[in-house]
């Protein structure tokens, strides 16, 4: 796909079109004017930026620590979806009987 | 020295781990679905940032990772962009407004994942709002799957506001997991050669046998800068 309709209609017509055309009419639309665009959409939205603060935390991670715990059922179960729909939240807490004493 | 009580803070090693674990599962889940189409979105609370962590802007946030994921930005949401942008110093968004645009952008996807860690750092005032809006929209998004992360305390908010659909699991970091964390800690410090062999052995001997104590007393110490 030519990147410059990346943000136009698509195949299902359920793309936004309008504020994007604009720059098509004057022959001017680049690249940079469609991501220019696309992050003027995506900082409206919020102003956090969470995945900074990911990868933040993911750069000092450390190979197999924490492994297990993507081994174990509760987890397995909820992501692949075989529990029913009604259980499609995973709360991971400390034991309410340990309180502030535990880990978490 | 501060650099050095960061190891003995309960509550930076627990703040730590918790962050570690909730980094460790979006990542597992974008590497399990490579070779699907599957939106993973996440929003980190944090005490200090109560004055931006609104639910509007964590609903956005949310939000704006889905959008981030497909190839053309939703009409709805472009739209609605539209709109705010013609009124006078552009409009913010309410709740409301971003949970009707977070549906929009979850509409074309079969299922999605949202992990929300440390909730029990968000503001206690707007966390009925934020869990209805993750509620409502775990409802009209049947394939939306919502991994949550927080302290004890939280956990009677997240049966009240998402009735019926959440999961509790005990958790808790394994003695293992605190030992690795405290090796690359140690082996990362540049500092570290100022500190005697037999300091780093107590260190590795004494933490993990007495951390739910040192949790304890930590929950009054000020938690020790980090590199975050």
């Amino acid at each position: 796909m030519d990147p410059s309709t990346q943000l136009e209609l698509n195949a299902t017509g359920t793309g936004y079109t309008n504020s994007f055309n604009r720059t098509n009419t004057l022959n001017t639309t680049t690249n940079t004017t469609h991501a220019d665009e696309r992050a003027k959409v995506l900082n409206w939205l919020s102003p956090l930026r969470p995945r900074v603060r990911h990868e933040d935390v993911r750069t000092r991670r450390q190979d197999g620590l924490g492994e297990w715990f993507l081994q174990t059922d509760e987890f397995l179960r909820w992501r692949d979806g075989k529990g029913e729909f009604g259980k499609a939240t995973l709360f991971c807490s400390g034991n309410p009987g340990v309180g502030k004493t535990f880990l978490w | 020295m501060v650099r050095k009580n960061s190891y003995l803070g309960g509550k930076f090693i627990a703040n730590w781990i918790k962050r570690y674990y909730s980094s460790l599962v979006i990542d597992s889940l974008v590497d399990h679905f490579s070779e699907e189409d599957v939106p993973d979105a996440c929003v980190y609370c944090d005490f200090r940032d109560h004055e931006r962590q609104t639910a509007a802007n964590m609903i956005g946030a949310l939000t704006k990772q889905v959008v981030n994921t497909l190839s053309t930005v939703p009409t709805e949401i472009g739209e609605a962009f539209e709109r705010a942008e013609r009124e006078v110093g552009g409009r913010g968004l309410q709740v409301s407004e971003t949970v009707r645009l977070l549906r929009a952008a979850l509409a074309p996807v079969k299922r999605a994942f949202i992990c929300i860690d440390a909730l029990d750092e968000f503001s206690d005032k707007r966390l009925p709002q934020l869990l209805a809006s993750l509620h409502t929209v775990s409802q009209t998004s049947p394939g939306i799957r919502l991994f949550i992360t927080g302290r004890p305390h939280v956990r009677s908010a997240v049966e009240k506001y998402l009735p019926g659909s959440a999961q509790v699991i005990p958790f808790s970091p394994n003695s293992d997991d605190i030992r690795e964390y405290l090796e690359m800690r140690l082996e990362h410090d540049l500092d570290s050669e100022e500190m005697s062999p037999a300091l780093k052995a107590d260190i590795m001997r004494c933490i993990p046998e007495k951390i739910p104590d040192v949790y304890v007393i930590a929950d009054s110490i000020p938690e020790a800068p980090s590199n975050r």
